[in-house]
């Protein structure tokens, strides 16, 4: 199983110590700092499991989710991020699981595992 | 009885009614004006009866009965004059003239010998005439300034001495041209009957009369109202309101006084800038506040000589006072003052009493629009805060993340370091702590904006409070729960271990470390009882009260041992109450305190559940994640 876990946050220094984390863990990192960046990222290589910032520059999360929807890939995607609103974008863009902001690596190991088979 | 005399009779009748009803008001408040109306009736009656009471007595053909008509007839005209003076002062000029000419007139009656010469005869019919044209045409002027019902008396009364120089000029006619008496005899009658319809209804006017004249400012009052209300500052309709009462009732100027229940007494800003306090019951303005009535005065010195010096001072003589009250509510009070009595004073304290009527609506109102305007800005003002806390808030949780995950990954590879481990673990803890401090103040938040909700489940509370303890981290040890039987029901799980960590938190906090903290749970009268007793320090009497309240702290935390927003207790009693329950506190100081929460078991909370049934669904696939967060 060589997938990996896509990482897609606009703040570098998220981007940077969930990889770290991960990596740490033994596990692949690809990480985009975008949507649009994400879809090239997946068409290369498809990932396991996606982390999904909402909020970003360029393309967000919703506009990736109905990129990813439109060229029929299905993907678990978790949502990551620190908006009161995170469950109702979760069930809006059909992501599996929230993982609310600040979260420390006991939650993100978590969720990798449940979700990232 | 010929139809003539039966009309003399009337007029006799009609005459000694208006002179009786002025005589009274004469006697209950005594003016000026009021004077000068009895006397005006009183000698138009005398001139009428003297004749009949003379011949009744058998000298009907005594000289005196001659000079008292003339001097009567002559004295009309004059005190006409000084009616309409009473009302607006005339020019001295002329009330020196008409007086000195009076004494000339009457002069000629009483000295010439009688049977007057025609000529002589001629002399009071030009007298009357001229000056009672004149005092007629001062009445319609000074009517022009007045409104409503002063405004048809007025013009009642100078319609009647206009009649009255008519029958006198007639009289003079048929003197000088006898030929023509038949015809003026009927002329004299319809304006003999027109002159005492005239002066009955200028002097008074039936009730039924009064209203339809009043109509038309009562609906310019109400037609108006709307504006009023909408001044801009209570300033501005009080000054409005002013106006109006002056205008309304000719008065010199108008006074209006608001009641300050703080102060318990009526604040009067007077036109100077001044501000004057007064009580209830005092000048005449306090007496129409404290009896709720409408009070007049045409001489206030006489009748609040506690005050008579400041009244004079001021030149105030004539008051009316009406209070100012909307729906029971006592606002305040509405005077008009002038220096001279009131012409009409019943007039004056009914048109005081409607304009003191709409003032009260219209303050009402007034306050009542700035009241939902303060009540808008204030929760603008508080939605804004509210935004403003949740942005920073969630600014706050992202750099935070970064924080504590990278202060993980340094405990991993540097905990061991004796060097650092010390850093790595403050560095960890304090980020926890932060992250913990967010997570409440957003609870806070959310609550206020109505976004928390509530996620129930089938548990036993007993099980529940036992696995919150075991989290409490340092001090479980110190920590016994006293649960006989499980408590079953529907709870939402991380709320409820919100609420025991907190209270129990709390308690290890504020208690020596070798002091026990008791946790007792039971179940009665539907209720789910958890009550968490310390052996610490206490709360005082004065934060019992408060301690629930959002960011409130004891005065005896020493907060560089215990940080803390203050939100801890302010949540734990948010979650009881979010479960159908509510949360109470017993402490003393150095002693000990006792939080007891109550919990709804399931009717309550299944009750609120069951308007949502998508929440069970929605929560079972995102459940995992977030919920281990807290």
């Amino acid at each position: 199983m060589n997938h990996p876990i896509l990482v897609v946050d606009d703040d570098p220094a998220i981007r940077d110590a969930v990889r770290d984390v991960l990596e740490m863990e033994g596990l692949p990192v690809e990480t985009a700092a975008d949507g649009s960046e994400a879809l090239v990222k997946i068409t290369a290589r498809a990932p396991r499991l996606v982390l999904l910032d909402m909020r970003m520059p360029g393309l967000d999360g919703w506009g990736f989710a109905r990129e990813l929807r439109a060229a029929g890939i299905e993907l678990p995607v978790v949502v990551m991020t620190a908006a009161a609103d995170a469950r109702r974008w979760a069930e809006e863009i059909g992501a599996v699981a929230v993982m609310a902001k600040p979260f420390g690596v006991g939650e993100l190991m978590d969720v990798v595992r449940t979700y990232g088979r | 009885m010929t139809a003539q005399e039966l009309l003399g009779v009337l007029s006799q009748v009609v005459y000694l009614g208006l002179f009786v009803v002025a005589a009274i008001r004469l006697v209950r408040s005594p003016s000026l004006a009021a004077i000068d109306t009895c006397l005006f009736l009183g000698v138009i009656t005398a001139v009428l009866l003297a004749r009949d009471v003379a011949g009744l007595l058998g000298l009907q053909d005594h000289p005196a009965l001659g000079v008292l008509t003339w001097v009567g007839v002559c004295a009309l005209p004059l005190i006409l004059l000084r009616l309409a003076d009473d009302f607006r002062p005339q020019p001295s000029g002329i009330m020196i003239g008409a007086w000195g000419l009076f004494v000339v007139v009457a002069a000629i009656g009483v000295l010439v010998p009688q049977p007057w010469p025609g000529p002589v005869r001629v002399v009071p019919v030009v007298w009357v005439v001229a000056l009672g044209s004149y005092a007629s045409w001062a009445f319609v002027n000074e009517s022009r300034t007045t409104y409503g019902v002063t405004r048809r008396r007025m013009q009642a009364v100078a319609l009647g001495s206009l009649l009255l120089a008519t029958v006198l000029l007639l009289v003079g006619v048929s003197i000088v041209l006898p030929a023509t008496q038949p015809a003026v005899s009927i002329l004299n009658q319809a304006a003999g009957m027109g002159l005492m319809l005239a002066y009955f209804l200028g002097f008074a006017p039936p009730g039924f009369l009064r209203r339809a004249w009043q109509e038309p400012i009562l609906r310019r009052l109400v037609a108006e109202t709307p504006e009023l209300i909408r001044a801009p500052t209570l300033d501005e309709v009080l000054r409005r309101v002013r106006e109006r009462a002056r205008e309304l009732t000719g008065a010199d100027d108008a006074l209006i006084g608001l009641w300050d229940a703080a102060r318990g007494s009526l604040v009067y800003h007077l036109p100077s800038g001044g501000v004057h306090h007064l009580q209830p019951g005092e000048w005449i303005g306090g007496r129409a506040f404290l009896t709720q009535r409408v009070v007049y005065t045409g001489n206030a010195e006489a009748d609040a000589p506690e005050h008579a010096a400041e009244y004079r001072e001021a030149g105030i003589r004539a008051i009316a006072a009406a209070p100012i009250t909307a729906d029971g509510r006592r606002l305040g009070v509405l005077a008009v003052y002038a220096a001279r009595p009131f012409l009409f004073t019943d007039d004056v304290a009914g048109m005081t009493a409607l304009v003191a009527e709409q003032a009260a609506t219209v303050i009402r109102s007034h306050a009542l629009g700035r009241e939902a305007a303060e009540v808008r800005a204030l929760a603008e003002a508080t939605r804004l805060k509210q935004d403003f806390l949740s942005v920073v808030a969630h600014d706050v949780r992202t750099p935070l993340t970064t924080i504590l995950i990278n202060a993980e990954l340094l405990d991993r590879s540097l905990g061991d370091h004796p060097q650092h481990a010390r850093r790595i673990a403050s560095l960890r803890a304090e980020a926890t702590r932060l992250k913990l401090l967010v997570e409440e103040y957003l609870q806070v938040v959310q609550t206020a904006e109505g976004e928390r909700e509530l996620r129930l489940e089938p548990l036993d509370l007993r099980q529940l409070v036992g696995e919150a303890i075991d989290g409490v981290g340092p001090g479980r040890d110190r920590v016994q729960l006293i649960a006989a039987e499980p408590v079953p029901g529907l709870y939402d799980r991380a709320r409820v271990f919100q609420l025991v960590q907190n209270l129990v938190g709390n308690a290890l906090k504020y208690s020596e470390a070798d002091t026990p903290v008791e946790v007792r749970l039971w179940a009665a009268d539907g209720l789910a009882h958890l009550s968490v007793t310390d052996h610490g320090i206490g709360i005082g009497e004065e934060d019992l009260r408060m301690v629930f309240e959002r960011f409130h702290r004891g005065a005896n935390i020493d907060d560089r041992r215990h940080g803390g927003l203050g939100l801890g207790l302010y949540i734990s009693r948010l979650v009881a109450r979010e479960h159908g329950g509510d949360i109470t506190v017993t402490s003393q100081l150095g002693a000990g305190t006792t939080f007891t929460a109550t919990l709804a078991r399931g009717q309550h909370a299944m009750d609120a559940a069951a308007g949502d049934p998508t929440r069970t669904a929605g929560e079972s696939t995102l459940e995992p994640a977030s919920g281990s967060s807290g």
